[in-house]
């Protein structure tokens, strides 16, 4: 019998959840006692940690009210931004001419700077909501569709054979094989593209907003306000963590014959 | 078994194909003019070393590759209408099964993709003579080589093609399961199908073949076509007899042949 490739049991689960968390109390601690107890730093440099959970507890309605603006954005560019990425890798992957023609346009496109276009997307499309979205969807097109042209188009040759020798459809073809084939491709994009989404939409609100965690966040440093700035930037981690478990709670669901691929330490 | 003329353009017939490729180093001649004739449930094995053209013979057989010239006809008919009737059985060296799909579900997938979904019964049937029976619920990467190849093999049984064409099924296996396989194999066919079987293994091609047709590389031709007198049912004990080391020291005479 060969090996099983099942998932690893609860208790390694676990322990792969406990390992960083742990971590990352221990340094949050050390930060408080070093901002409480010593004057090696200047508040609006770092404020206590404690400071910045009161803040959040002190006025909620306006933190998770910009929380929920980013997410709207960050969420509907994203859903936006992959489903174009997805659909764009189609005839990329199934033909020459177009990869050709659209590839070094599609990597021409990713070497504009985000950032150096969102102004002009303002111009475009107004102060609403739509500039947001646009900078998020242009952010998480790309690892998307790149990941999806490498999925469609990697499918063993020897079995798109063995269904041509049948005369299989070729939307069979598609559906039963290539399409479950490129879903962990997708995936590994999809998780680049969420982390990239909530980047997205902080660069859409910098350029011309007035609700939203990227803007709250502009708003907080020109006033020196350092803790409410910390409060919206760990609020902006947590979304982005959050967003990205769910995508590998998905991505597991969807692949539960697949390991998610994770680093291997570098051991030579 | 052997020496079956085909009757009325039965079975396959190969007729001066050769075929060329076009690469960066120029035009290569991967066969040149070769005429092959397979009857109805004969086994046949394509026999030479690593490229001769054997592989790429059993490709244009089967659909897969167009000759640069030449024709081939099955049961008298083009070679699109046998892929259209589903006539082929394809097996490769890699057992290519889907890893997402059970055994069971893999060796339904050709009959899935041209909707026959109704044949079950007839898959779980399979599975049981290539003795994958308790397996049928397992995903691909918890199965050993052979058995993977064994799954293959279902798959490629399933639709119950008139010719099964295996492409050096077993040369990605250790040598002990080769040669099991290889018995197997001899149970599992049945004479109801012909079978085109590419391999460089010469004891291979002995024990399962009624004919074997050793081809030459640069640019790939057919040699001699030998047919192998043994009886059948064959089993692994038919290695030790003499005849069957006569037409192994045969056979490998004329590879060296070959080679010189």
């Amino acid at each position: 019998m060969a090996t099983n490739g099942r998932p690893a049991t609860g208790a390694a689960n676990a322990r792969s959840w406990l390992l960083p968390t742990g971590f990352l109390v221990l340094l949050i601690v050390i930060w408080q006692v070093i901002t409480q107890y010593t004057h090696w730093v200047q508040p609006y440099v770092l404020p206590q940690p404690w400071e910045v959970v009161r803040r959040m507890a002190d006025d909620p309605s306006m933190l998770f009210g910009s929380f929920q603006t980013t997410l709207i954005e960050v969420i509907v560019g994203f859903v936006i931004g992959s489903l174009v990425g997805v659909v764009i890798a189609l005839p990329i992957a199934y033909s020459a001419s177009v990869r050709n023609t659209l590839y070094p346009i599609i990597v021409a496109s990713q070497a504009v700077p985000k950032i150096a276009i969102a102004p002009l997307l303002v111009v475009w499309l107004g102060l609403g909501w739509t500039p947001k979205l646009a900078v998020v969807a242009l952010m998480v097109f790309f690892p998307v569709a790149m990941t999806s042209v490498q999925g469609f188009s990697s499918v063993d040759k020897n079995l798109v054979d063995l269904l041509r020798s049948v005369h299989a459809p070729p939307w069979q073809v598609f559906s039963r094989v290539r399409l479950p084939h490129a879903l962990p491709h997708i995936f590994s994009g999809l998780k680049i593209g969420i982390t990239l989404a909530v980047v997205g939409a902080v660069v859409g609100e910098w350029v011309g907003a007035n609700s939203g965690l990227g803007y709250l966040l502009l708003h907080a440093n020109s006033m020196l306000d350092t803790t409410l700035l910390y409060a919206s930037l760990v609020l902006l981690v947590v979304m982005g963590v959050v967003l990205f478990v769910l995508m590998e709670v998905v991505e597991r669901l969807l692949m539960p014959w697949q390991e998610p691929e994770k680093p291997v330490p570098v051991t030579s | 078994m052997t020496g079956i003329e085909p009757v009325n353009g039965q079975g396959v017939e190969v007729r001066a194909v050769s075929k060329q490729f076009v690469s960066r180093a120029g035009r290569q001649t991967a066969l040149s003019a070769v005429d092959l004739t397979i009857a109805p449930g004969q086994f046949v094995s394509l026999l030479g070393p690593s490229g001769c053209g054997k592989t790429s013979l059993l490709r244009i057989i089967g659909g897969l590759l167009e000759p640069t010239t030449g024709t081939v006809s099955i049961d008298g008919r083009s070679v699109d209408d046998a892929v259209r009737a589903r006539k082929f059985g394809f097996v490769f060296q890699d057992a290519t099964l889907l890893p997402w799909r059970t055994v069971r579900a893999n060796a339904m997938l050709l009959l899935d993709v041209i909707g026959r979904r109704n044949e079950e019964a007839r898959v779980d049937a399979l599975l049981e003579t290539v003795g994958l029976s308790n397996f049928a619920n397992h995903y691909p990467a918890q199965l050993s080589g052979g058995m993977r190849q064994r799954v293959a093999l279902a798959r490629a049984l399933a639709l119950d093609p008139e010719i099964l064409l295996m492409d050096e099924p077993f040369a990605a296996l250790d040598a002990i399961t080769r040669e099991r396989l290889g018995v197997e194999l001899l149970g599992i066919w049945d004479g109801a199908r012909a079978v085109v079987f590419v391999t460089h293994s010469i004891s291979e091609a002995v024990l399962l073949s009624d004919r074997v047709v050793v081809m030459s590389t640069s640019p790939g031709r057919v040699v001699a076509d030998i047919a192998i007198d043994l009886p059948r049912p064959r089993n692994g004990a038919v290695r030790l007899s003499e005849p069957f080391k006569t037409y192994e020291d045969q056979l490998r005479g004329l590879i060296e042949g070959v080679r010189a």
